[in-house]
Order: structure tokens, then sequence, then C-alpha cells
């Protein structure tokens, strides 16, 4: 039974009364006034109690997600790329679920798996294709106190950045759909690592060690990804790799210290971040290595698909492309406004292996060979080159690096933007060599707690000669529907 | 005799009513407040937040809450787990002093957030039970008023006027402490600015751990008085929570158990 609320006309004749001094003291003048925004609907109401309570230690998580995206084309690029990989329009059906199982009260089971129906203009509609990544498989065992040992595809992930993450040592190779030009949303597609990981939590950090060993892709087709449901183990574990992280905490600054060893070398690595006043978060890390330059490890990696030791022939690559110490870092701030649901991070990107000013000349140079050499019976040639151009800056896609020596990265996410349930996501990256840059706006509106709607919209601008300007799309756009259950 | 009755009716009339009536220090007033909602040992809460516009609900979610108290600050650590709604499902957050990260399992990734960024979901509302007032704020008596309650009673209650010690989310708060039991009652949170952000009524008290404490609290926003929070405190449970937990490195293995 809740009291009714007392009368606009009694009120003011109790004010009127307390002002003439005829009720006991009180001091509470106005306070009544503040209880009285509480609706008597929110007074009676008794929120819901949760589903799942979180007690058995199992949770699970499941969602559909369908996107189509239409791409405007951009004629007559410097290098054009083959028409078959971009089409006009695409579309993507997701089925994602997560599971994670307490098998006994020391052991747990990790599963995450999503399967995908890919079509495009390309393809004869509506088979398309299936593609099943299984992202995590992974058993973890709390050995004692808190030290753990996990075994199983798991996907590591390190570093502090949100743009690129120089020590994030696991990410080459395991983003399986690029759905997005966000990171955040990237890593939502990782495919995880098959390796053993141990993990010892101390007060003041924590002490972790992860083999992974090497799958080749010899193996088998259901090991390797020559059907739908391969585990595509030769694209996470194409050599063995060992990994120490030391992460601490000490009044307030979080860091890490990593090694890393994949064959032929070592990287060394280091990030950390703080809060200055409750409004920033400063943070970098930094990883450097004996490695070739991007250009060249993307041709060697393409070489080693088709058989051929690419490494003997890296003089040839022009450019610094001499295996030696090579940096990447990442350095940058986070800034909210919380009284407008606002928070930017901002990052510069440097990558030593990246193109250079000259590695950008002689890419497009390249590429012109067909226009001032124009003998048509070389035609097939000039395919696999503008191909083999392309296939670097896949790479550092697939690699999760930025293929030019410096970037700009600002990242703005604005909750509540307009509408109660509408939130907006704004991302920009600059080369700040050539001045182009690739922006990308996305809208979700909540429909409801399980239904979510979203428009994506992504610009490429630049001259001709430029990073973004030189891409064969000058804007896309995609929307779709995920459904949470 | 009359006239000896008479003298002790007058020597007791004039005695302080009880003990109750000496003067407190507003630390003492605030700290034993704090003692009211924060058990002293380590312990878990399933908060259940609603929010509502205008009397409609919009919005729900909960959270499995772990707290400790870190005994060289004073202040609580907290990890909290999002059980519901479904997108938000399997995220922790972890505050500890004014390291805090947030984790989402999908991804995969710890992102470390300000204490700013923290404010601008319904979970920040999440911990508002285990914030150590007494360290956050420089305590003053304002006064002592009678003030209508969230079940409509009337509470004499201490006013508190407190000022934030730097580490705090609000600038400046009135705080309104029931005289008779400590009890909080009402909070209003200012910006440095004199906005007011928030008014909080303490509320549903029952025994939880060993005293009554605090089982609801509505908040009301201050910029948008329209926006109501109305939370539920329920299976306060007594936890042995390790040091090692409040950490990043954790996140990905705590499942709220």
């Amino acid at each position: 039974m809740v009291p009714k609320r007392i009368s606009a006309p009694v009120q003011r004749g109790l004010i009127l009364a307390a002002a003439l001094g005829l009720c006991p003291q009180s001091g509470a003048a106005g306070q009544d006034e503040d209880l009285d925004l509480i609706p008597d609907s929110v007074s009676s109401a008794q929120p819901a109690p949760p589903p799942r309570a979180g007690k058995s230690g199992n949770s699970f998580r499941f969602f559909f997600e369908d996107e189509a995206q239409a791409n405007a084309l951009r004629r007559g690029t410097v290098l054009p790329l083959p028409a078959e990989y971009l089409p006009g329009w695409s579309n993507r059906f997701t089925f994602y679920g997560r599971a994670d199982i307490k098998l006994a009260p020391s052991l747990s089971l990790t599963l995450a798996d999503r399967v995908n129906h890919l079509s495009d203009a390309n393809s004869e509609f509506p088979s398309g294709k299936v593609q099943n990544d299984l992202n995590e498989a992974y058993l973890s065992w709390n050995a004692g106190r808190e030290n753990y040992l996990d075994a199983g595809r798991i996907n590591l992930k390190s570093g502090v950045a949100i743009g690129f993450n120089p020590v994030d040592y696991f990410r080459k190779n395991s983003v399986s759909l690029r759905t997005s030009e966000d990171p955040l949303v990237l890593r939502e597609n990782r495919l995880g690592t098959v390796m053993a990981r141990a993990q010892s939590l101390l007060p003041f950090g924590s002490l972790t060690l992860a083999a992974a060993p090497e799958i080749s892709d010899k193996l088998g087709r259901f090991i390797t990804d020559k059907t739908s449901f391969a585990l595509s183990l030769q694209r996470t574990n194409a050599y063995p790799r060992y990994l120490a992280k030391i992460s601490s905490s000490y009044k307030g600054i979080s860091s890490d210290l990593l090694y890393y060893s994949e064959r032929p070398g070592t990287s060394f690595g280091a990030d950390i971040s703080r809060s200055l006043g409750d409004r920033f978060v400063v943070y970098g890390e930094w990883s450097g290595g004996r490695r070739h330059s991007l250009t060249a490890d993307a041709l060697v990696y393409d070489a080693k698909l088709y058989g051929v030791d690419a490494l003997k022939y890296d003089y040839a690559v022009p450019g610094d492309s001499r295996r030696r110490f090579r940096s990447q870092a990442a350095a940058g701030f986070s800034f909210t406004e919380s009284e407008n649901k606002r928070s930017t991070f901002v990052e510069f990107h440097y990558n030593e292996a990246g193109m250079a000013d000259g590695d950008w000349k002689n890419w497009f140079l390249a590429g012109q060979v067909q226009k001032l050499l124009n003998f048509p019976e070389l035609a097939p040639v000039y395919a696999q080159v503008n191909t083999a151009l392309w296939s670097i800056r896949d790479y550092a896609q697939r690699s999760m690096e930025p293929v030019t020596r410096r970037q700009l990265f600002i990242r703005n996410q604005w909750q509540e933007a307009f509408l109660k349930k509408l939130d907006l996501t704004n991302l920009l990256q600059l080369n700040t060599d050539d001045s182009s840059f690739f922006l990308q706006s996305s809208a979700k509106y909540n429909l409801s707690d399980q239904l979510v709607w979203n428009l994506t919209l992504y610009f490429y601008s630049g001259t001709e000669r430029s990073e973004y300007g030189s891409v064969n799309k000058w804007n896309a756009a995609k929307t779709g529907l995920a459904y949470l259950f | 005799m009359k006239l000896l009755l008479s003298a002790a009716v007058l020597t007791l009339l004039a005695l302080p009513a009880c003990p109750a009536e000496e003067a407190k220090t507003a630390d003492v007033i605030i700290a034993e407040a704090d003692a009211v909602r924060n058990p002293d040992k380590p312990f878990s809460i399933i908060v259940s937040i609603a929010e509502y516009r205008g009397g409609k609900k919009e919005n729900a979610m909960s959270l499995n809450v772990y707290s400790k108290e870190n005994t060289a600050t004073g202040q609580y650590r907290t990890l909290a787990l999002f059980l519901s709604p479904p997108k938000d499902e399997g995220k922790v957050m972890l505050k500890n002093g004014n390291e805090l990260w947030f984790y989402d399992p999908v991804s995969k990734a710890s992102v470390r957030i300000s204490p700013q960024q923290r404010l601008m979901g319904q979970a920040s509302n999440g911990d508002v039970m285990t914030v150590n007032m007494r360290k956050d704020y420089k305590a003053a008596i304002a006064g002592e008023e009678t003030i209508t309650d969230s079940s409509k009673k009337k509470a004499a209650c201490y006013k508190l006027e407190l000022t934030s010690r730097g580490e705090s989310n609000y600038y400046r708060a009135e705080y309104w402490v029931e005289k008779a039991d400590s009890r909080p009652v009402k909070g209003k949170f200012y910006s440095d600015s004199g906005r007011l952000l928030k008014i909080v009524y303490f509320g549903g008290y029952k025994a939880e751990l060993g005293r009554e404490r605090p089982t609801e609290a509505v908040i009301i926003d201050g910029v948008d008085p329209k926006l109501v929070t109305k939370m539920l405190f329920t299976d306060y449970t007594e936890r042995k929570i390790p040091e090692e937990w409040f950490q990043k490195e954790y996140l990905p293995r705590f499942k709220g158990d």
C-alpha cells in the first residue's frame, strides 16, 4: 500500500503554516518536493530479478545478425582491383553463439562459434557460401590459488590502445571476416590461436606464458580452410610462437612487459596506462624486433602460399626491405564528457615496417607499368603484378597493422545521441603523410533490449595517388538488424 | 517530599534525553552511515536496476557486484558482472581506486576507462552502495532536519554538507542521516559548477549480513527530473575475495560464482 501523495493545496497550506510558525520545527522546507519527483508507478515497482543470477558459473550468449552492404565503386583508379575483389553489393547472415560452462569446481570450458552465410554480386543468388568460424574452444583449469592453465583455441589479446596494438602479437590473420573497419568490432570476429597458456595472478600483477605450435597447411581439409566448416588453423598457427607477459599495477599506473618469439626472430614490447583527473586516460604501447619491411613480409607470405622460398629474393623488393630492428608504437588519450555521454579516443600510430613516401611512389609506379608498356600479350602478367601489389595492402589489413608509416586515429562514441536509444560512433583514420583519410560513421538504435538496428557509412577520400584516394570504392553503406538472446 | 519530587523532575528534565543526544561529529555520523550501507567483510550483491521516464519503464539491467575494502585506502574495490540485458551479458567492469577497466567477452578486449566514462551508463549506479563517503568527502554538520523518507515516513536526520576530497565522482553533496540509527535517508549530489546531478533516496531496510541495510535506492536525475532510476539490492552474500582478482588480467576469468 503506497500512501497517497499530499495534494498541492494541502502542501501550500502546510508551507504557509510552517511560515507562520504553526508547525513543529522540521527545517525540511522543500524536501518533500524532491520526493514528489518519484512517480507512484516507480515507488510501487520492483525491478525484475536477473534472468540468470550468475550463481551457476555458466553463461550463454547468442545472436542472429543480417547485414547488407552496397559499395559505390571509384572508376579510373591508378591501380584497379580485379572486379571479384569488390562486388557492388554483399549480404552476410550470421549466427553467433558463446558458452562458458563450468564442468567441475576448478574446470571450465569456453566455446565461441560464428556461422556466416555470405553472398554478393559475384555469387549466384541466393546460394552464396557458408563459412564457419570456430573462434574459441578451450579448457581452463584453476590449478590452485590463483594459478590457471588453459589449453585449446584461445583468443589472447594484449595492448591498451584502441586502433592499433603493436603488442597484440597473436593478431596476425586472426580476423576471419572484415565486417567493419572499427577495430573494436573487428576484434569480435577474431579466430583464436591453438596454444597452451599458464597464468599466475599475484596481488601486484600477473605472469602469463603461452606457447602455440606450428600447424601445417598440409594437415588436411578439416584442419585448414579448405571447406566451410574447417578450422583454418594454418592461418593462426603458421609458425611456432611463444609469449611471456608480466602485468603490474602500481598507484593507478598499469603496465605490461612482453617478450615474444616467432620464427625467425623475437620482439619485445611494453604498454602503460593511467588516468589523468577523472576525464582523461593516457596510454601508450611499443613493440620492437628484427623483421623485414611490410612489403617484403607480404610478398614472402604470398610466396609461401605458392611454395616459393621468397626470402632468397627479398633483395629484389624495392625500398628498405632488409631484415633489421623495427619499431611499432601507438600513443594516445581518451577524453570523456559524461554529461553529454560522449567519449573520444585520439591515437598516433607508427609502423616503421610500413610504407614510407618512397614505397608509395614505387607502389603506384609498378601499377603503371601496364600503361607505360602496353603489350596486350602481357596482360595476364600485369594482372598478377596488380594482384601482388594489392596483396601488400591486404596483408597489412590481415596483420592488423597500418600499411603506412604514420597514421592518426580518432574514435568518438556518443551514447543516447539525439534520441534515448540511439548510439553514434565515428571513426577517422588519417594518413599524415598524404592527408588522405577514411571515415566511418555508425548509428545503432536499440529497438528493444534484444533487437538492434544499425546503419554504417564509409567514406574514402584523397588524391588518386594517396592511400585512401586509391581505394577502388569511394563510399559504401551498410545496414542490418541483430537479435540477441 | 513534593519539593524533593519536583527537584528530581526538574533535574531529569535538565539532563540530556539520552546518550544519543550527545553531540556527534560529522565524521562519526558519516562513518556510521557508511557502516550501514557497507558490510565490514567482502561481499557480493545482485543489483537490479530499472530506469523510468515520466513513470514509464524504459531500460532495465542487472549486475552481480563483488566488493572488498582496500584496507590501505579505505575505498571499496568492485568487480561488476553484467547479467542482463542480453547485449551486455558477460561484460565485466573493474574499479580499483581510479583504475577502471571494462572487459567484453566477445572481443576479449579490456579497455581502460576514465572515472567519468563509468558514469555514462546505468551501471554507474551499481556501486552506489559501496562508496566510502567518509573517505571521499570532507563532512560538516549543516543542521538537523526532519524529512520524509522514500516510504513517506518522517525521519529525524542530521544534515551533512560534504565536499569532495578530490577522488569522488561529485564535487559536493548534501546528505541526510537518520539520528536514531545512522541510516542514510537521502543524498543530493552536485557538480563543481553547482549543478544538481542526482538525488538519491535509500530505503527498504532489511536485516542483511548482520544488521539492517538498505535494499532499495531511488535515484532522480538532477538535470532531467523525469528520469528516475530504481535499484534493488538482493542476495547479500559474504565472500572470500582474493586480492588477485582486482586486476585487468583476471577479468576474463570472473564469472561471478
